[in-house]
């Protein structure tokens, strides 16, 4: 490669390293992205956002610790983490799989598990802590690739 | 030189100044830092897939670029382990460390141009200082377009959530508002911060010197951003950068992004620091490597995030 293509390799790089910023702004909003990362030079310029979730059974029961092992809850949490980091990064819409597999799977009687999910963040006129998005999911033991539940079993 | 690249003689060395020394070891240096930062991250997350995989090569491919006549064949390895690296983070949905991308950019300006060629290494450092001067104008322009700083909302929340932020900044802000908005302050995983209830707010502070400070943040950055390019300002221009870089620091304590930007800062000076502080960051790294939080826990470690 000669000298003058490289350095026609290089302004290209550079132009795009310093147009890709001003993109950044506009994507991270339009795809609902975490702005801290994904190469836009926006961290420390907002809080970062949260998750927070409840989950369900299709009578209103909450998951609770004391109704299941260490071991379960342990799974549930990780598969949580999982997911809300996923949602805060990169897809906040995407739907919990992993954690309602793991919640179904420590109620075997539940068909199905409702789950609420809350992206907390401040707002910027207020300058207060509030809800910005809400998502709720229905995912059956189908959805998530279990078998039916004992208590649907030729219901 | 043509009227499409020309502009990049803005960022043209001094004459008389040791700039091929400091692109010489800050090669060296790029090894040091991925092969760190690479063995930090598989320290600390075994995740069994194939990142595990590129941490590791990234490690043996770092050694590689020690031995002598092998840097730049270990440069163009170390670009696609990188490269790697990001893009398996982004297909595995897990966050994409800004540092790591700045990383892999400058790798791959190394594996295009030699910094053993006069004319390549020229155009190296171009390409690399212009770059530091976008991070930082966009740094400081991304804060004006979000708006949190214009009232000191983002560093009124990290004083207030986070303890090593408070270090940093309670000083500057009354005690009266401290107290009102630690009072929202929930538990968080991480230690040291906190998460603050739905409805906590306002974030906002009776503190012109802390409102003030705010707003010089971005106004420096974006300044600095133009300046870095401007020959008789850079010096001077870099080596307040790095001292604000110190400063970010003390809140954030992302060790590993801090070693690396007070680095390419270094390229912006006339004399030979990169290789004079080659010492000082081997031994950095090397306590992150053996102390606490991250490390192998030999050694007892202040607080940081690590990589």
């Amino acid at each position: 490669m000669t000298l003058e293509t490289r350095r026609k390799v290089v302004a290209t790089v550079v132009a795009v390293l310093a147009i890709w910023p001003a993109c950044h702004f506009a994507v991270v909003r339009a795809y609902d992205l975490n702005p801290w990362n994904w190469f836009g030079w926006a961290m420390y310029t907002l809080p970062a956002q949260r998750v927070e979730a409840f989950a369900y059974s299709p009578d209103g029961k909450p998951v609770s610790p004391a109704s299941m092992s260490r071991d379960a809850y342990q799974r549930i949490q990780i598969a949580y983490h999982r997911w809300s980091r996923r949602m805060i990064e990169v897809d906040w819409r995407g739907p919990p799989l992993e954690f309602a597999r793991e919640i179904l799977s420590a109620y075997p009687s539940w068909p199905e598990v409702k789950i609420r999910a809350h992206r907390i963040g401040m707002d910027r006129e207020s300058a207060t802590m509030m809800i910005q998005a809400t998502e709720t999911y229905r995912l059956s033991r189908e959805d998530v690739g279990l078998e039916s539940s004992s208590s649907q079993v030729g219901s | 030189m043509d009227r499409a690249t020309g502009w990049l003689s803005l960022a043209d060395p001094t004459p008389g100044s040791q700039w091929r020394s400091n692109l010489e070891w800050f090669r060296l240096f790029l090894f040091l830092h991925m092969g760190a930062r690479s063995l930090l991250s598989w320290m600390a997350t075994v995740h069994g897939n194939a990142l595990d995989a590129f941490h590791l090569v990234a490690v043996a491919v770092a050694v590689l670029g020690f031995v002598p006549g092998f840097a730049q064949r270990a440069v163009r390895a170390a670009f696609v382990i990188v490269a790697g690296q990001l893009l398996t983070r982004v297909a595995l949905q897990l966050d994409t460390a800004n540092h790591v991308f700045l990383e892999a950019a400058f790798l791959g300006f190394f594996a295009l141009c030699s910094a053993d060629e006069e004319d390549e290494a020229r155009l190296l450092l171009q390409a690399m200082r212009f770059t530091v001067a976008i991070f930082f104008f966009y740094t400081g322009l991304q804060k004006v377009l979000y708006g949190y700083y214009f009232r000191a909302e983002f560093l009124t929340y990290m004083a207030v959530t986070s303890d090593f932020f408070a270090t940093v900044f309670q000083w500057m802000i009354p005690q009266e508002d401290l107290a009102r908005l630690q009072a929202f302050n929930g538990p968080s995983p991480s230690p040291g911060r906190y998460s603050p209830a739905i409805g906590a707010g306002p974030y906002r502070v009776d503190s012109p010197l802390f409102v003030l400070t705010a707003n010089l943040v971005y106004v420096f950055e974006m300044g600095a951003g133009l300046l870095l390019l401007h020959a008789r300002a850079r010096s001077f221009v870099a080596l307040a950068a790095i001292a604000f870089v110190f400063a970010i620091e003390a809140g954030a304590r992302e060790l590993t992004f801090g070693i690396l930007m007070v680095n390419l800062l270094l390229l912006f000076m006339d004399g030979a620091w990169v290789r004079k502080l080659f010492p000082v960051c081997a031994l950095a790294y090397l306590y992150l490597l053996l102390g606490e939080n991250g490390g192998l826990g030999w050694l007892p470690m202040f607080r940081y995030a690590p990589a």
